[in-house]
């Protein structure tokens, strides 16, 4: 069994707007029949199928995905998520930046990567696991 | 000026399947609006924790948003969190057990966006943290 830990610490040097110093730890255990770590380099301005939401079928009906976008990226990566023929895309990764989501895979969901640049290529690292 | 800072730790005492140790740690600076808030929503309810109208954004267009759900929560119930996008498109991207979390950078230059945690199939309230705040 692999367990999966993310942390959150929001903290801040000055009494405003934010005058507050926190940690919060998740722990979460992924011992179902899906895991897997991959890098993609996304071609200018392509869109590239990540999961494929049909092959998956976790026992939990809980997928947790994580998506970091490389720090040497020129440009954002959209994340989109596909559900029934319906394209939505709301999260945005710039260089650097990640998204972890526990996708409901209940329902079949296909996580695509869009890379904004028209002129050059964007990596992304993502893990995704099933949590048993 | 506030900082975030995520961390995500992957490990294992195990070889298979995932003969993996990793911890990746993120720190992103927040320089505009920021806000810490509890939602309890209700059987059967629904509760807006961003948008549709979107709040003041600086260069990067970015917000980032955190949505615990509490670890009290009915471990059976099927919480989830849906998006809609700026095309009006909605989808179910998350569900939440007790205590898990969710962490997602916004693209917050689109009106219309909205994410919303969904009680419809719930069989008690639930409590949810969450957190915005504006990278500028």
């Amino acid at each position: 069994m692999s367990t999966f830990r993310a942390t959150l610490n929001i903290s801040s040097a000055n009494l405003f707007p934010i005058p507050t110093n926190f940690t919060e730890t998740v722990t979460d255990n992924v011992n179902g029949n899906y895991s897997s770590f991959n890098t993609n380099v996304l071609a200018a301005a392509a869109t590239n199928v990540i999961i494929y939401g049909p092959s998956i079928a976790p026992g939990s009906g809980i997928l947790y995905f994580y998506v970091k976008a490389d720090a040497l990226n020129t440009a954002t990566v959209d994340i989109e998520i596909v559900q029934a023929g319906v394209t939505v895309s709301a999260m945005r990764i710039l260089a650097g930046d990640f998204a972890f989501v526990p996708i409901d895979a209940s329902i079949a969901t296909t996580v695509r990567a869009d890379n904004n640049s028209a002129a050059n290529p964007a990596t992304i690292q993502y893990f995704y696991g099933e949590r048993g | 000026m506030a900082q975030l800072k995520t961390t995500v730790q992957f490990q294992t005492t195990t070889l298979f399947p995932n003969p993996v140790n990793l911890i990746i740690p993120v720190i992103e600076q927040i320089t505009l609006d920021a806000g810490f808030s509890t939602a309890v929503v209700p059987i059967g309810g629904t509760y807006t924790v961003y948008g549709p109208t979107p709040g003041p954004v600086g260069t990067s267009l970015i917000t980032y948003l955190y949505i615990q759900a509490a670890a009290t929560n009915a471990p059976g119930d099927v919480v989830t969190i849906d998006i809609t996008d700026a095309a009006a498109m909605t989808a179910t991207v998350a569900r939440l057990l007790p205590g898990n979390f969710l962490y997602i950078p916004i693209y917050a230059n689109l009106a219309g966006v909205a994410i919303d945690i969904n009680n419809s199939t719930g069989t008690a309230a639930g409590t949810f943290n969450y957190i915005f705040a504006e990278r500028g």
